[in-house]
């Protein structure tokens, strides 16, 4: 699938080290380009600039948490058909089953490994039709 | 008839001093004998057992006894008879006294005698009378009543004496001492009861005032106003220790009854002792018994409120609901007021009723015990937590009712919500860091920022095993929180034991492969269907296999299999040919934190086996192995086949 390319991957995490890894493993492991929100505001604001092909967000936030985030990302125009994976600690199954009922294309457990993060991610996105 | 012997050992002649009512016979016999002028004359009166009792005057007893056996009385036995013949003898043979003819005979018969007999005055004479008139008739007849009387008195004294004694008798065999005293407290009889009490003989305590009798001399004078004549409270039982000829003592109970005469004066006392060590020994044994069960009572209240727990009994054959005080409490409902079956259930929300009334009525049925936690609301509208525990009323093997408890455990339910909570925010909550630690070494170690020294890459690797298997662990964790808290849901579906082992297998061989272990599969060729979560028994298999795979060396295999353990059971068993599980761990492979291999070596989380137990147990299935030193480990677990209409 050529013009479905996953290029541009977008991070929301409040934890700034996490950002750092993920950074690091996406962008320097797998080779994507990458840009971090620190929380739901920023990301409204930054993603659609940004035109990410896959948003990765981070579940338990200040403020606005992953799921809030996903239902204003839902309902804007520009992000709405962006495909979500979720990056939590808390992803025992029925967690996993609610972000995936929501329309999240699949959940990544933390701690992830940022060595295998790109492949997992890709794994995801391969088989997300 | 036989006639009654006669009794050839009393001589009226010679008048007994003893008896005066013998002379009595003799009197009138020889009244009539004189008073009629006759020579001869004989009174005879029946005495009962001793026979007929005969006076006679010209004659000896026995030849008045012949001469009475000649005689028979005339048909009209009230009337005074006169004859000059043998009309009065038997088959009308002239009459005879020795070789002596006899040609008078008269006769008066008293009343109350015998049927046939001969009770009466009777006159004889050798000679012919016939001047006997009827005066003389008359003075018969009244001598006749005065052996009447005679009659009468010797049966009043019988009567009297055998009254006397079935008295005696019946003072004898009382159970009660029995002490005769006068006035002055000195003793004039006792009964055999007595002898046996004190070991005195009544000879050795007749003519002794009673004072000896009593261990505490003083006694004697303090019970004095129970034999004063002018006292109210003679006859009041008082208790007293009393001596013993032995000198042993016993309490004894006695009751002092005055003797009065005809006059009403008291002539004397008559006392009972009753021996009541035994009684006021039981009396105390009762009275601790009972302050004993109140005290436990009380106990059981006060602790039963203590740890808010109340119990009930519903009792089959009456319909009857009873509950504690405390159970009333519980249920925030006045204390006794009656409930019916029904109304107890109403405190539950209608799905949990019938879950209630299904545990209850199978306890009924099978006499099973059943335990539930639900939450209820009281009779105020405070919702709680409560564990309820129903057990069998048995009476003589059939169940007869339900016995129960019902306890609050509203806050017990809070503590474990607030520790599970507690548990899953600290392990979700060391995620986060142990994502960064674990992804920044995981890029140093795999040389992201340029190669690293052969001893720092070690180092690193260390590091990077060990923030794994931190990791491994909050999952176990939170696994067992989910487990132990019942939160664990189970989708069980009918599934075939063999394709989850060859899933099992190919997840697992790429880490079989890195370790040098070669994994293989040994599946029965037709569908082996069992009814289990297949999420979970992957978990549990993988546990099983990565254990496996651990504890082999390089070039082992480590084998799953799936077979038939009996037509209904089918086993999965993973086979390694490692070292063995040690002796002093096979007891408790299955607990928390039991690792049987030193913690530096091999690392697990020390939960693996207790997660894999309670996910197979609840699966309705058994886990186990065989094992043997130096030939290795068959880690199993067995689920029932599952039938065809289980699926889904």
């Amino acid at each position: 699938m050529s013009d479905d390319q996953l290029q541009r991957i977008l991070v929301v995490d409040d934890d700034p080290d996490i950002r750092r890894l993920a950074t690091l493993a996406l962008q320097r492991v797998g080779g994507f380009d990458v840009q971090t929100c620190c929380d739901g505001a920023e990301a409204l604001q930054v993603a659609p600039e940004f035109g990410p092909d896959l948003i990765v967000l981070d579940v338990m936030m200040p403020q606005m948490d992953g799921i809030e985030l996903f239902e204003a990302f839902s309902e804007h125009p520009q992000l709405a058909s962006v495909p979500v994976i979720f990056i939590t600690a808390r992803a025992q199954k029925p967690e996993i089953d609610r972000y995936l009922a929501l329309g999240a294309i699949g959940v990544i457990k933390k701690p992830f490994d940022p060595m295998t993060l790109a492949d997992e991610i890709l794994r995801i996105w391969a088989r997300r039709l | 008839m036989p006639r009654k012997a006669f009794r050839a050992d009393r001589n009226h002649d010679e008048p007994s001093s003893q008896a005066p009512c013998k002379g009595a016979l003799n009197h009138i016999v020889q009244l009539a004998a004189r008073l009629f002028d006759v020579p001869l004359a004989v009174t005879v009166i029946d005495d009962g057992a001793a026979g007929l009792d005969i006076a006679a005057v010209g004659m000896t007893t026995d030849e008045a006894a012949h001469l009475l056996q000649q005689l028979e009385l005339p048909a009209d036995q009230h009337r005074v008879t006169v004859a000059d013949d043998g009309s009065l003898a038997r088959d009308e043979k002239p009459l005879t006294l020795g070789d002596e003819p006899l040609r008078f005979a008269a006769v008066a018969p008293i009343i109350p005698g015998t049927d046939p007999g001969l009770d009466g005055v009777w006159l004889f004479d050798l000679q012919h009378r016939v001047d006997f008139d009827d005066q003389q008739r008359r003075d018969l007849q009244s001598l006749a009543a005065l052996l009447e009387d005679e009659v009468i008195l010797r049966r009043t004294n019988d009567q009297l004496r055998r009254a006397h004694r079935n008295q005696e008798l019946i003072l004898e065999v009382m159970p009660a001492a029995l002490l005769f005293a006068d006035p002055q407290r000195r003793i004039t009889g006792a009964n055999q009861t007595f002898t046996d009490m004190y070991g005195y003989s009544a000879e050795e305590v007749r003519g002794r005032t009673t004072e000896f009798l009593y261990a505490n001399p003083e006694d004697f004078a303090r019970t004095a106003r129970h034999y004063n004549p002018d006292a109210t409270e003679q006859t009041d039982p008082y208790r007293v220790e009393y001596r013993r000829k032995d000198g042993s003592t016993f309490l004894g109970e006695t009751i002092g009854v005055p003797i009065c005469d005809d006059q009403g004066e008291t002539v004397g006392y008559l006392g009972t002792i009753r021996d009541v060590t035994d009684k006021v020994r039981v009396e105390q044994e009762r009275l601790q018994a009972l302050q004993q069960l109140r005290e436990s009572e009380e106990l059981l209240r006060e602790t039963s409120r203590m740890a808010r727990i109340g119990g009930g009994k519903y009792d089959l054959r009456t319909g009857e609901v009873t509950w504690s005080e405390q159970l009333y409490r519980l249920h925030e409902l006045p204390v006794g007021e009656p409930l019916s079956r029904e109304q107890t259930l109403e405190f539950f929300q209608p799905s949990d009723r019938q879950r209630l009334q299904a545990a209850i009525d199978e306890t009924i049925d099978t006499g099973q015990p059943h335990q539930l936690e639900l939450p209820m609301t009281t009779a105020t509208g405070r919702r709680q937590w409560v564990r309820i525990k129903s057990s069998p009323l048995i009476e003589d093997g059939e169940v007869v009712g339900v016995t129960g408890y019902h306890q609050d455990i509203t806050e017990e339910k809070q503590a474990a919500e607030a520790k599970r909570e507690f548990i899953s925010v600290v392990s979700h909550e060391l995620r986060t860091p142990l994502t960064s630690i674990q992804g920044s070494i995981s890029l140093v170690a795999n040389e992201v920022f340029g190669a690293l020294p052969e001893e720092a890459e070690q180092v690193m690797g260390i590091a990077l095993r060990n923030t794994r298997r931190l990791a491994a662990l909050i999952d176990d964790i939170l696994d067992i929180e989910k487990i132990e808290s019942g939160k664990l849901q189970l989708h069980l579906v009918s599934a075939d034991a063999a394709e989850i082992v060859d899933e099992v297998a190919a997840t697992n061989r790429q880490f079989a492969t890195d370790a040098g272990v070669r994994l293989i599969t040994d599946v029965p060729d037709e569908p082996a269907p069992i009814r289990v979560d297949p999420d979970k028994l992957h978990q549990v298999l993988t546990n099983l296999v990565s254990n496996a795979i651990k504890v082999s060396d390089q070039n082992d295999c480590v084998e799953l299999v799936v077979q038939h353990d009996s037509p209904d059971m089918v086993r999965l068993s993973v086979r390694d040919r490692g070292p063995g599980i040690p002796r002093q761990f096979r007891d408790r492979l299955f607990e928390k934190f039991t690792r049987a291999a030193p913690s530096s070596d091999k690392p697990g989380t020390g939960l693996g086996l207790s997660i894999a137990k309670s996910l197979t147990e609840q699966m309705h299935g058994q886990i186990g192995f065989d094992t043997s030193v130096d030939e290795g480990t068959t880690m199993w677990v067995a689920f029932p086949v599952a039938d065809d209409r289980s699926d889904q």
